[in-house]
């Protein structure tokens, strides 16, 4: 990601502005929230998981994106914010190993919670967050009204499967597993199996039912640098640059009118690409940051009971 | 020794500049652990405090949530199984290791030492690759015949405990070792000839002289396998959560500090009053406390 990242909009920045971007280790909240208390912002730019920016933003620790800079209506509705933008479009996917499910391939979460016509071991993602999103479309909850999160009945639709349910807590694993048939089918992002599956392992996924998820562009509150952090935000959101990005890595652009600057044989690997954008839904990073702390303890007390 | 300045003034003088030394060169350590060891662990303390809440308001959500009560038993009971196990297994070890010489001891020791030093998520990958259901030993057993189905190996309680076990086990083993080797075999000689039969020679004489060794490898254990987070994490299932895992979650997820703090308080509280008991009960036995 950090190579696509350079190739895309390091190198061109600094073409363009003479400035050198310095990236730096990922940088979550732990790290934000001690560098505010500390008084000692030495980041300008972040790129933290979507998940984490309205977190981040609640507590005053963004600075507002200069909307001034680049036309908004120009990125997907759900990519931009008032103090963050999306750096891309990434998708969690139902994928499975094609040793076992190769001729009778699932063909989204519902496939997945169905265990007679797809039997086999099942793999999730040990966190609150995706997985009741997942469990919700597994149990027939239409796409676009799996929030507010039905806790109870997430949690219901993860019991139906919990005697084959194995859980996975990287996103390497959750690749292995389904490669190794450690399990049969089961969530993952699609930037992980791509490449095995080119590469010939036996694995397959699909964007139906796909939930998007994404890296988050922001600005920490009292960096030294803003202005030029938000030329360089407006930088990543030029059509040119956010396809080379998508040239780079399977993940889609946020910016619509990226794709025409993407080859054609290209765009069926993109989550946002026009044929795919409506197979999935965006996953609500603003419901988790108001409410995600009860969830995950509810979560967290089903898994233990 | 008494301490009269009157007497041998010359001596004292020595003296007097040996403790100088000592406290110029003992001043670096504690300065460094005073700045990046007990300044942070008060600034945890505090934290677990928060600033306007009622006293106490954060340890209450932790034993309002059944998860967390639920978690930090787990995660005890584990340390105390493996700490066990280890112990087990270490022990008779140890003491062969012990009374080899020259180039078996060697051996011994880079058989211990290597997997010691690689990294323990290296270590944790590698029972993954053992323990899947397409593993190596359910391939074997399965082409033996020896099984209809793989077995479940990892994902439970199982695949947590053998992780945690083997990557302890040089915690025990060195101890343990370095105990044995200041065992004057000659004692041993002695308890026979005084007519002592093996066994009683052993629970007499070889077990108490060992206990050093045991009380630092059993606190090493225990205290090191609280804190785990990876191994069970990858080998183990739904149930398996370490309260690492729950302190993560609140430090970078929600970035509740406050939260986070009472819990590594709480932790800490019940890991040095289990020392205290440990080592009270250590020295009742006439074992010698954790501390000699």
């Amino acid at each position: 990601m950090d190579e696509a990242y350079k190739a895309a909009y390091f190198d061109s920045f600094t073409e363009k502005t003479g400035i050198e971007i310095i990236t730096a280790p990922y940088a979550g909240l732990a790290k934000i929230k001690s560098m505010i208390e500390a008084d000692n912002v030495d980041l300008d730019i972040l790129n933290i998981d979507a998940a984490e920016a309205p977190v981040a933003g609640n507590n005053g620790w963004l600075e507002p994106i200069d909307w001034g800079l680049t036309d908004r209506s120009a990125v997907l509705p759900a990519a931009a914010w008032d103090d963050h933008v999306y750096a891309e479009v990434a998708a969690k996917v139902v994928a499975w190993n094609t040793d076992t499910l190769g001729d009778n391939p699932p063909g989204g979460w519902v496939d997945m919670w169905n265990m007679e016509a797809y039997p086999g071991r099942r793999s999730l993602w040990k966190q609150a967050f995706q997985t009741l999103e997942v469990a919700l479309m597994g149990d027939g909850v239409p796409k676009d009204q799996i929030y507010p999160i039905d806790v109870p009945r997430g949690l219901a639709a993860l019991d139906k499967i919990k005697p084959e349910l194995i859980w996975w807590e990287s996103g390497g694993q959750s690749a292995q597993f389904l490669i190794d048939g450690e399990s049969d089918v089961g969530s993952t992002w699609n930037g992980r199996v791509y490449q095995p599956k080119v590469d010939g392992a036996p694995v397959n996924y699909t964007f139906n039912d796909a939930l998007f998820v994404s890296g988050a562009w922001c600005v920490v509150k009292g960096a030294s640098n803003v202005g030029w952090s938000m030329e360089f935000i407006a930088h990543t959101l030029e059509p040119e640059r956010q396809a080379i990005y998508s040239e780079n890595i399977p993940y889609g652009p946020v910016v619509p009118a990226a794709l025409e600057f993407i080859p054609a044989d290209r765009l069926p690997l993109l989550p946002s690409s026009a044929e795919n954008i409506d197979k999935g839904v965006w996953s609500d990073f603003q419901f988790w940051a108001a409410d995600g702390e009860e969830v995950i303890n509810e979560f967290n007390e089903w898994l233990l009971s | 020794m008494a301490f009269d300045p009157s007497v041998n003034t010359k001596a004292s003088g020595k003296a007097w500049s040996l403790a100088r030394g000592y406290f110029v060169i003992l001043s670096l350590p504690v300065l460094f652990l005073l700045l990046f060891f007990l300044w942070p662990l008060f600034t945890v303390v505090t934290r677990s405090f928060g600033v306007d809440e009622p006293l106490f308001a954060h340890f209450l959500t932790v034993f309002d949530r059944s998860s967390y009560i639920k978690v930090l038993g787990y995660t005890f009971q584990v340390a105390a199984t493996v700490t066990v196990l280890c112990l087990l297994i270490a022990y008779p070890v140890a003491a062969l290791i012990a009374r080899l010489r020259g180039g078996w001891l060697q051996i011994s020791f880079a058989l211990i030492l290597v997997p010691f030093w690689t990294s323990t998520v290296i270590r944790t990958y590698a029972w993954m690759v053992l323990f899947q259901r397409k593993g190596v030993i359910n391939g074997f057993l399965l082409d033996l015949g020896l099984v209809d189905e793989p077995l479940r190996l990892m994902h439970n309680n199982i695949g947590v405990h053998i992780g945690m076990v083997h990557i302890m086990l040089p915690f025990m083993l060195l101890p343990l070792i370095s105990a044995f080797r200041n065992i004057d075999p000659s004692f041993m000689r002695a308890a026979g000839v005084l007519g002592a039969n093996p066994v009683r020679a052993f629970w007499h004489v070889y077990l108490p002289l060992s206990m050093p060794g045991v009380s630092a490898g059993v606190a090493l254990v225990f205290i090191t396998s609280l804190g785990f987070y990876i191994t069970p994490a990858l080998l183990g299932g739904a149930q398996n959560m370490m309260v690492a895992v729950l302190i993560e979650q609140q430090v970078s997820i929600t970035v509740n500090w406050e939260l986070a703090s009472a819990l590594a308080t709480l932790l800490l509280l019940l890991t040095v009053a289990l020392y205290i008991l440990y080592d009270r009960v250590a020295r009742r036995a006439g074992a010698g406390g954790v501390l000699e």
